[in-house]
C-alpha cells in the first residue's frame, strides 16, 4: 500500500493521504465481516410492511430480485400469494406506518482507480449517495412510487415518481403507469451504485456516445406512459408469469439524460416481453426506438443540428444452474443515425455473468462485458472484467468489494478497486 | 438552486406525502400478536428429541425462516395437528416457497411432535376445546408422531 501511495499523483482536493486508510479500513471490514455473516431477522421498508423477510423478493441478496419480487413490483406493490387451496391470489396490503412505506439507502464508498487521467491514479472516499425510496399500493388498484435523492453533488434529484393502475383478476392483470418511470422491465442483474454493477449493455449509460450525442442506456429513468398485460399462474408453489409492455417516452436529451419534453417533438417507443419461470429464471426481449435533438450550440457549431435517431433491441435472461449458482446473460444490437458523420453506426454488445451464493448471506459475482459502440470500426469496443463479492451483515448493512478491469480503445487497461458499505433502513 | 430543482423537490415531497399518508391510514389487527411471537425464544432444545426430529429441526430452521423470523414458528400458539397441516400446505403453496411435498411432511411431523413435547399444556387445552370426534382424531395423529404423548 505504501508503494501505491508513493507512486500516485494525487489530484487536487478530492484526494487525501488519509483516504487510502479509509479504503484499507473498508476492505478489511469487508474481509473480517465475511465469516461473521448471519441470516438477519430485521427487515426494512417493504419487508416491514408485508411482514416478510427480504428473501421473499430478493435472491440471492438485495437489490437483485427473484421472480416474486419482479411480480410484486408489476402488481403495484402487492404480493403474489396462494390461498388455502393453492390458488393464485394477490395478498392484501397491510401498511403500518410511514416507516413501512419509505426506506433510506446510503452508500459509503472507498475507491482506488489505477488511471483516471493519463498517468494519474486516484483514491477517493465518499458518502456517494443517499436515496429515499417510497412506494405503496393505494387501495386495490392504484399504486405509487417515488425515489428521491436529497443530495447528489450539490443538487436535489427526483429519480423516479410514478403512478400505476392495475385492473383484472390475479391471473390476468392489465396495468398502466405514468410519470418519471423506471422503464426497465427486467430487474435481474446485480445492479447498484458501483460503476460496473450494472452490465454496461443495460446500464444508465452504454459506454460512449456517438459524436455529440451523449449516449443512451436502457437504465435511464424517463418521463412517459406504459400499458402492460401480465398473465400469472401458480401450481403447487411454482410461479409462472408472462409480462408484455408497450411504453411511450419523452426520451433522452443530447446528453443522454431524461428529457422533460421530447426534444425531437416525437416520442420514443419501448416494447418489452418477459417470461418468469422457476424460482428466479427469466427470459425476455426488448425493442427501443428513440430520437434526440442535437443542439447546434454543441461543439461550437462544428455539427449540423438535427435529430439523433437510435434503436436498441436484444434479449436477456438468467437461469439457476445449481441451487446456488446462477447464470445471467444479455445481448443487444442497434443503430444510431445522426447528422454527424458517420451518418449511421451499428451498435452491439453482450454480457455474461455468474452469480454464486457462497454462504446464505455472502455472494460472489464474475461478469464479462463487451460493448461496441460502432461495429464497423475496429478497436473501439470496451471489454470489462468485474469480480465482486457482497456480504449481508444484517438486513440494514451490506458490504461489497469489487475489482474491475477494462480494456479501452488504444489505451492501457485501467483497473479499479471499490469497497462499498450500503446502509438500508 | 434552479427552478427545475425546486420543481423536483416539490414533486418528490408530494409523492412522499401521498405514500406516507396512505401508509399511515392502515394498520393490521394482529401486529401486536406477531411482534410478541417474534420477540420470543429463537431456538428449541431438541437434545431430548428422537434422531428423526433432530434432523427435521435443521430443515425447520431453514424453511421456516425464509419469509418470517424463526421465532414466530417456535412460539406459535398453533398446536393441533390439523391446524399445522393446513398451515404448512399453505406455506408450500406460496409462490416459490421451495418446500417440496416430502419436506412438507417432514415439517408437519416435526411441528406436531414439538407441540406434543414442548407445548403440552397448550395442546391439552386446545384438545379439550375440540368436539369428541375431532379430539379423538387429533390424539390419533399426535400419537402417530409421538407415541409417548399422554392424552388428557
Amino acid at each position: 500500500m505504501r508503494v501505491l501511495i508513493e507512486r500516485t499523483t494525487w489530484l487536487n482536493d478530492c484526494v487525501t493521504r488519509g483516504s487510502i486508510r479509509y479504503v484499507t479500513w473498508a476492505i478489511l471490514t469487508t474481509a473480517f465481516a465475511l465469516p461473521m455473516a448471519t441470516v438477519a431477522e430485521a427487515t426494512p421498508a417493504y419487508g416491514r410492511r408485508y411482514d416478510t423477510a427480504c428473501q421473499t423478493c430478493h435472491a440471492p441478496l438485495p437489490p437483485r430480485l427473484n421472480n416474486v419480487g419482479v411480480l410484486f413490483r408489476k402488481l403495484g406493490f402487492r404480493l403474489p400469494d396462494a390461498d388455502d387451496q393453492g390458488r393464485f391470489i394477490i395478498k392484501p396490503v397491510a401498511a403500518h406506518d410511514i416507516g413501512d412505506a419509505a426506506s433510506v439507502v446510503a452508500d459509503v464508498a472507498g475507491r482506488r482507480d489505477s488511471e483516471v487521467e493519463e498517468g494519474e491514479a486516484r483514491t477517493t472516499f465518499e458518502l456517494s449517495e443517499v436515496e429515499i425510496v417510497a412506494g405503496t399500493a393505494i387501495g386495490e388498484r392504484v399504486s405509487a412510487q417515488a425515489m428521491f435523492v436529497p443530495w447528489d453533488e450539490g443538487e436535489i434529484e427526483l429519480e423516479n415518481a410514478e403512478i400505476q393502475v392495475n385492473l383484472g383478476t390475479p391471473r390476468h392483470q392489465w396495468m398502466a403507469r405514468g410519470g418519471l418511470m423506471q422503464t426497465y422491465l427486467w430487474q435481474k442483474s446485480t445492479h447498484g451504485r458501483l460503476t460496473l454493477s450494472t452490465p454496461l449493455l443495460y446500464g444508465s449509460r452504454a459506454v460512449e456516445g456517438i459524436g455529440p450525442f451523449g449516449g443512451f442506456g436502457l437504465g435511464v429513468s424517463q418521463i412517459g406512459a406504459e400499458v402492460g398485460y401480465l398473465f400469472s399462474s401458480l401450481n403447487e408453489g411454482r410461479l409462472r408469469s408472462t409480462m408484455l409492455t408497450a411504453t411511450v417516452l419523452n426520451g433522452v436529451n443530447s446528453e443522454g439524460e431524461a428529457a422533460l419534453r421530447n426534444t425531437a417533438k416525437g416520442a420514443d417507443v419501448y416494447l418489452q416481453g418477459l417470461q418468469l419461470f422457476g424460482d428466479r429464471n427469466t427470459v425476455g426481449g426488448f425493442y427501443y426506438r428513440g430520437r434526440s435533438f442535437l443542439d447546434e450550440d454543441q461543439d461550437a457549431g462544428l455539427i449540423t443540428p438535427g435529430k439523433q435517431r437510435f434503436a436498441r433491441y436484444g434479449v436477456m435472461g438468467n437461469y439457476l444452474l445449481l441451487k446456488r449458482l446462477d447464470v445471467v446473460a444479455g445481448a443487444a444490437l442497434g443503430w444510431d443515425r445522426s447528422p454527424v458523420r458517420p451518418a449511421e453506426v451499428r451498435f452491439g454488445g453482450f454480457f455474461t455473468e455468474v452469480d454464486a451464493q457462497l454462504m446464505p448471506a455472502w455472494i460472489g459475482v464474475y461478469r464479462f462485458d463487451r460493448v461496441d459502440p460502432n461495429r464497423d470500426e475496429a478497436g473501439d469496443a470496451t471489454f470489462a472484467h468485474t469480480v465482486s463479492t457482497t456480504v449481508r451483515v444484517d438486513d440494514h448493512l451490506y458490504l461489497t468489494g469489487e475489482f474491475q478491469r477494462r480494456r479501452l480503445v488504444d489505451a492501457d487497461r485501467p483497473w479499479a478497486i471499490i469497497a462499498n458499505a450500503r446502509f438500508v433502513f | 438552486m434552479s427552478a427545475r430543482v425546486f420543481r423536483r423537490i416539490g414533486i418528490g415531497a408530494a409523492a412522499l406525502a401521498v405514500t406516507a399518508a396512505v401508509a399511515i391510514a392502515q394498520s393490521p389487527a394482529d401486529e401486536a400478536r406477531l411482534k410478541k411471537l417474534d420477540a420470543g425464544p429463537k431456538t428449541i432444545d431438541v437434545s431430548q428429541y428422537p434422531a428423526e426430529q433432530q434432523r427435521a429441526y435443521k430443515l425447520y430452521q431453514t424453511k421456516c425462516s425464509t419469509c418470517h423470523v424463526i421465532a414466530r414458528a417456535i412460539n406459535s400458539e398453533m398446536v393441533v395437528p390439523a391446524d399445522w397441516e393446513r398451515y404448512i400446505k399453505r406455506m408450500m403453496y406460496k409462490p416459490n416457497s421451495g418446500i417440496s411435498s416430502d419436506e412438507g411432511r417432514t415439517l408437519y411431523r416435526f411441528v406436531a411432535y414439538d407441540a406434543s413435547a414442548r407445548k403440552t399444556d397448550l395442546l391439552r387445552k386446545a384438545l379439550a376445546a375440540l368436539s369428541a370426534a375431532d379430539r379423538a382424531a387429533a390424539i390419533e395423529r399426535i400419537k402417530a408422531v409421538n407415541p409417548a404423548f399422554v392424552a388428557p
